[in-house]
């Protein structure tokens, strides 16, 4: 168990390296010069060179590479061009993506996971065609399209809900939730559509397995047997397919905060690179790289606290 | 490989007999077949859509601007008074270009790395294992919306975006099934023959899995369609006055109160596409799955 966790550790390590470095290249391909967005108007060399050895942009890569990881580690993620810590504003941002996708992933399990459940049960019959085109009509729809749709609908024409904006849990908490329907609902029902899928394929999977057989000759209650003995090992995997969703949950981030005018992360990342504010746009996706590598290494491991048949058969790589 | 051997035509018969098979199969599910159908007709109205379009996709005319729909402007104007049906038209090219182009890159790129990987295995296989980790780290909008900051936006770049983007599931894809398939008992011959690894890799492994890879990519083609929308509208694919559904969409969004047809109609389009390639996809997969053809 602790040679499969450090193995486990140690790839989302190298993982995460090699993210950081790609983040901290890939930035630096940016065109446009730094020293010229942070010089402003003063296009006096000495003022550059100023700049240039401020922010240590004379560096050679590599130096430059390992002094930003190293103040990276400690939460150092650098000031923006507003002269703003980057840290700071990314933490502020974070709370509110995260109620949104928490939203939408409560959205998402309450429609899938039913939805898949009782698809895998009645196979083949009315409900199972109902469901699994259902989920091929919400693979299907672009979300944003929908987000617009909606706003069209029920804040144009019907003027029940907001169209856009954000109010803070603490302030208002029935304005908060009013605020998020719309958006959470967007992101949740294409969520929902990938987790009835998974869902369905995994019930059949143990539907058909032997202790479900066993439960049953035991004479166990349907109920006890699908609910509990199915269902179980199904969500362990649907469990992995959650974590593995979050990259498509940060991405769905980003254009519904942008349609929904939401102040997260996602739009944090749009306005990072619309200001070509390239300290902001590191620390962004940089958090979101890292954030990807942590839920999917929690993940790995429950998967193989919950499953010990994975501890156990496999070698550390 | 003489003709007279007889284990090749025996063979060919039986690859024959398959296909059959598989197009009489396909042909029992009406809606693979309506997604098809649809498909192609998607696919052959953006080859022809100077000929289907009844105007010029920028063709404004000032005294129709908002119009409803009626018999000359079968979906009504936009706010320059463009027609919106023939927008819609022209707007399919980039649609489609975006699916079919950035799923034959993503392809080109993941197939030979996923092979590489599954085949060789060795060092190789976990580093390409660990690359693809790092791929997947990074949600696709964030990579895309970077490049088209770096490359610049255009429906080239976005493309390339989207190729990039789906690269990572399909290298994970193939490495899985170079992986089994290295263990079948043809390969283990061929290798015994003392057959050169590209001959085994494309004459045994490669044709073996192409039916996965061509479910794969049947349903990574409606995921880049609505990518190269996500990108459009967000300003960083198709550029205006250039049309895609994405920028109509990007356009229409300042107009749902008055106009929310001109959100509708192209969001319906793009609806329409993915749905008849991934009706398409689900189909193929019944049909081609190995385990249920046996």
């Amino acid at each position: 168990m602790g040679g499969f966790l450090l193995s486990k550790l140690g790839a989302a390590l190298v993982v995460l390296v090699i993210s950081s470095m790609l983040v901290f290249l890939g930035v630096r391909a940016l065109p446009g010069d730094p020293a010229t967005a942070l010089g402003a108007e003063n296009r006096d060399p000495a003022v550059m060179a100023a700049v240039r050895s401020k922010y240590g942009l004379d560096d050679p890569l590599p130096i430059q590479y390992l002094h930003w990881a190293g103040l990276a580690v400690r939460g150092d993620l650098g000031t923006d061009q507003r002269e703003l810590s980057v840290a700071e504003t990314i933490v502020d941002r974070i709370p509110i993506t995260l109620e949104l996708a928490g939203l939408s992933i409560l959205i998402g399990a309450l429609i899938g996971l039913p939805a898949g459940i009782i698809a895998a049960y009645r196979r083949g019959k009315p409900e199972d065609y109902a469901a699994t085109t259902g989920a091929l009509v919400g693979l299907s729809v672009p979300h944003f399209w929908l987000g617009l749709m909606m706003i069209s609908l029920f804040a144009v024409h019907l003027d029940w809900l907001p169209a856009g904006g954000y109010v803070p849990f603490s302030e208002d908490p029935a304005a908060n939730l009013q605020h998020m329907l719309m958006p959470a609902i967007v992101l949740g029902t294409g969520l929902s559509a990938v987790l009835m899928r998974q869902m369905r394929s995994s019930m059949l999977g143990s539907l058909s397995a032997d202790y479900v057989r066993t439960a049953r000759a035991k004479g166990l209650p349907e109920r006890t047997v699908v609910l509990k003995h199915a269902l179980r090992n199904s969500l362990i995997t649907v469990t992995t397919v959650l974590g593995l969703q979050l990259g498509a949950l940060i991405s769905g981030a980003v254009i519904t905060e942008q349609i929904f005018v939401i102040p997260g992360f996602g739009r944090l990342t749009i306005d990072a690179i619309n200001q070509r504010d390239y300290t902001l746009l590191q620390g962004v996706v940089l958090v979101a790289a890292a954030g990807y590598v942590v839920v999917n290494l929690t993940v790995d491991v429950m998967y193989s606290v919950l499953n010990p048949r994975i501890r156990v058969s496999s070698k550390p790589a | 490989m003489s003709a007279i051997d007889p284990s090749v035509s025996i063979e060919l018969t039986g690859r024959a007999r398959r296909r059959r098979l598989v197009r009489k199969r396909f042909l029992r599910r009406p809606f693979a077949v309506a997604g098809l159908v649809v498909a192609l007709a998607f696919i052959v109205v953006a080859i022809f859509a100077p000929v289907v379009a009844p105007y010029a996709p920028d063709a404004s005319d000032f005294s129709q601007i908002l119009a409803k729909p009626s018999p000359e402007h079968l979906l009504g104007t936009d706010e320059l008074g463009r027609d919106v049906f023939s927008r819609i038209v022209w707007g399919s090219r980039a649609s489609i270009q975006a699916g079919v182009f950035a799923t034959l890159l993503a392809m080109a790129i993941a197939v030979p790395i996923g092979l590489a990987a599954g085949y060789y295995r060795g060092w190789i296989d976990p580093v390409i294992a660990r690359l693809t980790d790092v791929m997947l780290a990074f949600p696709f909008l964030i990579i895309a919306v970077a490049l088209a900051a770096i490359l610049g936006p255009s429906l080239r770049n976005a493309t390339i975006a989207l190729a990039i983007g789906a690269a990572p599931a399909l290298i994970r894809i193939s490495r899985g099934e170079a992986l089994s398939l290295r263990e079948e008992d043809y390969v283990r011959a061929a290798i015994a023959n003392g057959a050169s690894d590209v001959r085994i890799l494309r004459r045994h492994v490669l044709p073996n899995m192409l039916s996965t890879l061509i479910v794969q990519a049947t349903v990574t083609i409606p995921a880049a369609i609505i990518g190269e929308a996500v990108l459009s509208f967000l300003g960083l694919g198709v550029q205006s006055p250039a049309t895609s559904w994405g920028v109509m969409l990007s356009d229409a969004k300042d107009y749902l109160g008055e106009a929310p047809r001109l959100a509708f109609y192209p969001g319906m389009a793009i609806f329409l596409c993915s749905l008849s390639f991934n009706l398409l996809g689900d189909g193929l997969r019944d049909v081609l799955d190995p385990r249920t053809t046996r």
